[in-house]
């Protein structure tokens, strides 16, 4: 299992944002240097990435850079959004998470949302991205859901209870 | 709405550019909470002023700079804002404010349903000039118990 940007840490509970190889084309541009505002890991098929402030026009356009970064290469067709670090999000950050959403059906990969705070989630419930897109309370939760969906058949509409 | 400010006022001018979104959004919820808006409020005011100055950002200059200011203040204890730009206007007012109304495959729509929801009002007109596209929002605080806050009798 190829773990790219976070070489030391538990996959299951990355800690740290992974800041990637400013050599590697792979690395989503905003990760090179110090100023990591998306992060992400790579865990086999799944990309997480960790978007991390407000998630508005800015952000929402790096988290867009970034998945069109990763995903899609490599064999990488799924999504795990881990949103802990997100305090706030309007309509722009919505529809990167939607434009994401619709990449990875392209892939027939699976998506999931974790850590999201009651404020974000209520947004996104309200704009209905919740009737699409599961969310879960802990990281490891939406990673074991999104594998578990792999793992059963890509492009199956295979129903998951997150435990 | 939009007559002479009263009270107390703030004027932001800055570019068009997505890392000011966040500078307006938060300015403006720090100035608001001089009225006794809740913090869920707040958070409501603070979306909306996101979702106007966005579209400021997004739609006003295709492809070069330009200035964008927001004005807030309060009126007879309600918080008062526009955002105007000096931009190319918005050929449909009407079908912009509808529902889901984009120009952008990457974006939902959902810029003015946002501020209709969490604002009491929302104008959007031409600006002042004859250019551009100034949005005005209107938003009381529900709670009632700290109102006497603003101006300085202490709490009921």
């Amino acid at each position: 299992m190829a773990v790219h940007g976070l070489a030391t840490r538990s996959p299951a509970l990355p800690r740290v944002l992974g800041r990637g190889d400013p050599a590697d084309p792979r690395t989503p541009s905003r990760c090179r240097g110090w100023r990591v505002t998306v992060g992400y890991h790579i865990l086999g098929d799944v990309v997480i990435l960790q978007p991390q402030g407000d998630l508005d026009l800015k952000l929402a356009e790096e988290l867009r850079r970034a998945g069109e970064n990763l995903l899609g290469r490599g064999g990488r067709h799924s999504l795990v959004l881990d949103m802990r670090r997100v305090d706030f999000i309007d309509s722009s950050g919505l529809s990167a998470i939607l434009g994401r959403y619709r990449r990875v059906l392209e892939l027939q990969g699976r998506m999931a949302v974790s850590g999201a705070t009651p404020r974000v989630a209520s947004l996104l419930e309200l704009a209905g991205v919740t009737g699409i897109i599961p969310l879960h309370a802990s990281l490891a939760g939406a990673l074991a859901a999104v594998k578990e969906r792999v793992e059963g058949g890509r492009g199956t509409s295979r129903e998951h209870t997150p435990t | 709405m939009g007559g002479e400010p009263r009270e107390n006022i703030l004027r932001l001018e800055f570019l068009n550019l997505p890392a000011n979104i966040g500078v307006a959004r938060n300015a403006i919820g720090t100035f608001a909470v001089q009225i006794p808006f809740t913090l869920d409020e707040v958070d409501e005011i603070r979306l909306a002023v996101s979702e106007a100055v966005t579209n400021a950002v997004v739609h006003a200059y295709p492809g070069d700079r330009g200035w964008v200011r927001v004005t807030a203040w309060f009126a007879d204890g309600a918080l008062e804002l526009t955002v105007d730009d000096d931009g190319c206007g918005i050929p449909d007012l009407a079908a912009a404010r509808a529902a889901t109304y984009t120009t952008d495959p990457e974006r939902m729509g959902l810029g003015f349903s946002f501020m209709d929801s969490f604002m009491d009002q929302v104008e959007v007109r031409p600006g002042p000039s004859g250019r551009g596209t100034r949005v005005l929002m209107r938003k009381r605080p529900t709670r009632k118990d700290g109102e006497t806050a603003s101006d300085g009798d202490g709490p009921a």
